[in-house]
C-alpha cells in the first residue's frame, strides 16, 4: 500500500514549543480542510504567553445561580 | 463469578481513579476517569479500607457467615465489571495517589455582575487575564443587546481566557438566532443562559468533531440578583474530569477556591453574595485583594469543616454555597438552598 508523507507546516512561533525533532517529523498526508469546520476555530495564539490557547468549558460550575433541575 | 481459589493470596487494587466517600447511610465511589458514581452500603466502604492491608484470603477468613463470603464474592465481581478495580499480586506497587492541589493560575475562574452600571470590562479582564484566570462567567440582572456583548467578548481576543459564559436577561426584541450566532462567532463564548424567556429550550449547534452540544439555553426561571444563586441539587453537582479536579473538591472549598468576583457594585469579593467586600474594582487592584489574607481563607473551607456536609456522600462532587448557609452568619454550617439530607439519604 502506498501512504503519501507529506511534511507537517508549522508556524515558526509554535515551534518553539515543541520538541526539537517535530522540525523534522513527517506526518501522513493530511485531510481535507471541512469547510464547516476547523480545528484553528477552537484555539487561537496568544501573544503574552507566547503559545496557542485551546478553548474548552470551564473545569467546574462557575456558580448555581441558574436552577437545572427546573429546565428540564 | 470470580474463583475464590485464584485470588486469596491476592490484593485487590481499587483504580487510582477511583475514590471512596463514607457518608453518614451510604457510601459512594467515584470514578473520575469514566465519570460514573456508584452506590454502596456502609459495610462495603469499610471493606475497601481493608484492600490496602490485608490480602483477600484474609478478608474472607475474617468473616464469620458463608453468606458474607458470598457478598463480598459478589461485590469483587461488581468492582471488576464496572472497571474500578483489579486484583494484584503486590499493592505496595500501587501507592494511593496524592491528593494535594495546585494550580499555576492565582485566579481560576471569576463573575462578574452587572446592572445598570458599566464595569471597566477592558481593565477587569485585562486583570484577570495577568492571574491566569481561564474562567469567566458574566452575569446581567438587566436587559443587554448584542452589540454589547459583542464588545465585552472583543475585548478577551487579546486575553488566555478559555471560556466565558454569560447569563442575560429575556429581551424579546433579540431574535434568538443573533445568539446562536454569537456563539459561532466568538469560539471562547461557552455558554449564553438567556433567564426569564417564556420558555425552556436549547438551542443546539451542530458539531461533527465535538459531538452535539448544547450552547444557548432558554429557562423561564426568573433571575433578580446574585440572590438566585447557590442552589444545590442533584444537577448542580458534577463528577470532575480528572484527579486533580477532584482533590481540589478535597482539598479546596469547591466553589470559592481560586475564585474572584466582581458584584454589581464593583466591589471584588469572593462571592457576589456574601456581604464582605475586600475594595472596589475602580480603585483597588485585584492583585492586591489576594494578598488579603481573609479572602484567601474562604477557598480552603472544605467539607469536612461543614456540618452536615461533612457526612454526606456527595460531598467531594458537590459545589459547595458559603454564601447562603442554613445558620446565617455560620460560614461553616450547611448550604441553605440545599435539599438533600444525607441521615436519610434523600432529596426533600
Amino acid at each position: 500500500m502506498y501512504i503519501d508523507l507529506k511534511e507537517l507546516a508549522l508556524r515558526e512561533a509554535a515551534k518553539m514549543h515543541y520538541p526539537l525533532f517535530y522540525n523534522f517529523i513527517i506526518y501522513n498526508e493530511l485531510l481535507e480542510k471541512d469547510e464547516n469546520y476547523s480545528l484553528t476555530d477552537f484555539k487561537k495564539f496568544n501573544e503574552r504567553l507566547d503559545c496557542d490557547i485551546e478553548y474548552q468549558q470551564p473545569s467546574k460550575l462557575i456558580s448555581k445561580i441558574i436552577n437545572f433541575n427546573e429546565i428540564d | 463469578m470470580i474463583s475464590l481459589e485464584q485470588h486469596t493470596d491476592h490484593y485487590f487494587y481499587l483504580y487510582a481513579n477511583c475514590f471512596v466517600t463514607r457518608g453518614f447511610s451510604r457510601s459512594t465511589i467515584i470514578d473520575v476517569a469514566h465519570k460514573n458514581l456508584y452506590f454502596i452500603d456502609n459495610a462495603y466502604c469499610d471493606l475497601i479500607s481493608r484492600f490496602r492491608v490485608d490480602k483477600i484470603g484474609a478478608v474472607i477468613n475474617s468473616f464469620e457467615a458463608q453468606k458474607d463470603v458470598t457478598y463480598f464474592l459478589e461485590f469483587l465481581n461488581f468492582l471488576q465489571a464496572n472497571n474500578l478495580g483489579t486484583f494484584v499480586q503486590d499493592i505496595t506497587l500501587f501507592p494511593a495517589i496524592s491528593l494535594d492541589w495546585d494550580h499555576p493560575s492565582k485566579v481560576t475562574n471569576a463573575i462578574i455582575d452587572s446592572r445598570n452600571i458599566n464595569h471597566d470590562f477592558e481593565d477587569i479582564l485585562k486583570q484577570l487575564d495577568d492571574l491566569g484566570c481561564l474562567d469567566v462567567q458574566l452575569r446581567f440582572y438587566e436587559k443587554t443587546e448584542i452589540s454589547y456583548l459583542e464588545s465585552i467578548l472583543e475585548l478577551t481576543a487579546p486575553t488566555a481566557i478559555t471560556a466565558v459564559q454569560m447569563i442575560i436577561r429575556y429581551n424579546a426584541l433579540i431574535d434568538s438566532m443573533d445568539y446562536h450566532r454569537l456563539v459561532k462567532k466568538y469560539p471562547v463564548l461557552d455558554l449564553i443562559i438567556v433567564y426569564g424567556s417564556p420558555e425552556n429550550k436549547f438551542l443546539e449547534q451542530h458539531d461533527d468533531v465535538r459531538e452535539v452540544f448544547k450552547k444557548v439555553l432558554f429557562t423561564t426561571q426568573a433571575v433578580d440578583s446574585c440572590a438566585s444563586c447557590g442552589t444545590i441539587n442533584l444537577r448542580s453537582m458534577s463528577i470532575p474530569d480528572s484527579v486533580q479536579g477532584y482533590a481540589e473538591n478535597v482539598r479546596h472549598n469547591s466553589c470559592l477556591n481560586r475564585k474572584v468576583s466582581v458584584d454589581e457594585n464593583g466591589d471584588i469579593k469572593n462571592c457576589p453574595s456574601l456581604p464582605r467586600s475586600f475594595g472596589n474594582v475602580k480603585d483597588t487592584p485585584i492583585a492586591r485583594v489576594l494578598e488579603d489574607k481573609d479572602f484567601i481563607k474562604a477557598w480552603n473551607i472544605s467539607k469536612e469543616s461543614i456540618t452536615v456536609c461533612k457526612d454526606c456522600e456527595f460531598r467531594n462532587i458537590c459545589s459547595d454555597c458559603r454564601a447562603y448557609t442554613s445558620i446565617p452568619g455560620d460560614i461553616l454550617s450547611k448550604p441553605a438552598k440545599c435539599t438533600y439530607d444525607p441521615y436519610l439519604a434523600n432529596f426533600a
